[in-house]
């Protein structure tokens, strides 16, 4: 009798991540599996007190459900800056059933600073 | 009648962040489910909600639903659930705590158990030799006071058929309205057949 012959091929690649695997804001979908309060908790879980929950006007947007921010954002630029950026870039291309992902990196830059120079005595 | 006297304390309560999975028989059971955290009122949680959000945790599923007083007129109530098509409502006391819910069915049942009592038919019949106007008087009174009830009922009714509720209400609603005609039918025949069919 005859040996089955079997040989096997694996395919490894490992990398370093960061949890939770969003480091800027979420946009949830109406439909997606996972919605707002149960991210937001295991995001709270990883991260505490970093991410914040916003919950979006259905009559505006029925396809979009909330957004998770980062509090840092928010820090940087008023909130209705940020939604306003991404009603018009992001939530078009939404789904009802979607949950994506949006690196939000915010630049603040400064022109025109003045001052007074103090020469100090010798 | 007060909302608060039909609130329901037979409930049966999950935490927010339990999955869908783990109650949908409970849901489709019972109707409804409330969501407490550690004994704090969260919210109720309806089949309807969890067929129109598909998302995975009882909370994330749970849509808000106003809040009405206990001493809150029932019928003013039930109005207001047929118009914005809710089947059940958290009730709270002064202080705004929860104590419990009520659903349109528990309502109108509530409503067609009143309007169901039989009206006693009290006919004085004005026999010999007194005047007409008394007759025609007495006549109009005790018609007036037997068929006003279910003539309000009746169009009561009617009035929250137009608010569009759901099969089952629409069901109980059109039981009062027959059940009530009824009655006015009866109480027709019984005044015509005893005291006016010489036949």
């Amino acid at each position: 009798m005859e040996k089955t012959q079997r040989s096997y091929l694996v395919n490894l690649k490992f990398e370093v991540i960061t949890l939770p695997p969003v480091s800027d804001i979420l946009v949830l979908g109406r439909k997606s599996p996972q919605g707002g309060q149960g991210i937001l908790r295991s995001f709270e879980l990883i991260l505490p007190d970093v991410f914040e929950l916003i919950q979006i006007d259905e009559d505006e947007f029925p396809d979009i459900e909330a957004v998770i921010v980062n509090k840092a954002i928010e820090a940087k630029m008023p909130r209705r800056e940020i939604l306003d950026i991404l009603r018009k870039n992001v939530f078009p291309y939404v789904s009802k059933g979607e949950t994506i992902k949006v690196d939000f990196d915010v630049q603040i830059i400064l022109k025109h600073i003045t001052g007074e120079i103090v020469h100090e005595d010798r | 009648m007060r909302i608060g006297d039909l609130v329901s304390n037979d409930e049966v309560c999950v935490s927010p962040f339990t999955s869908v999975d783990a109650v949908e028989g409970k849901i489709l059971e019972r109707g409804y489910l409330v969501i407490k955290d550690q004994g704090k009122f969260i919210g109720i949680l309806t089949a309807d909600d969890v067929l129109s959000s598909g998302h995975n945790l009882v909370i994330d599923c749970c849509r808000k639903k106003p809040l009405v007083k206990a001493d809150e007129d029932a019928e003013r109530v039930m109005r207001r659930m047929l118009s914005e098509g809710l089947q059940v409502v958290p009730v709270v006391d002064e202080e705004a705590a929860y104590i419990g819910s009520v659903q349109t069915s528990q309502i109108l049942r509530r409503i067609l158990e009143i309007t169901k009592r039989a009206d006693e038919v009290k006919w004085v019949n004005v026999v010999g030799d007194a005047s007409f106007e008394n007759t025609k008087n007495s006549f109009s009174s005790e018609l007036f006071h037997n068929t006003r009830n279910q003539l309000q009922a009746i169009l009561s009714a009617v009035d929250m058929l137009r608010a569009a509720p759901g099969a089952f209400e629409t069901q109980l609603l059109l039981e009062s309205i027959e059940s009530n005609a009824r009655m006015l039918d009866e109480l027709i025949t019984t005044i015509h057949s005893s005291h006016f069919d010489s036949n």
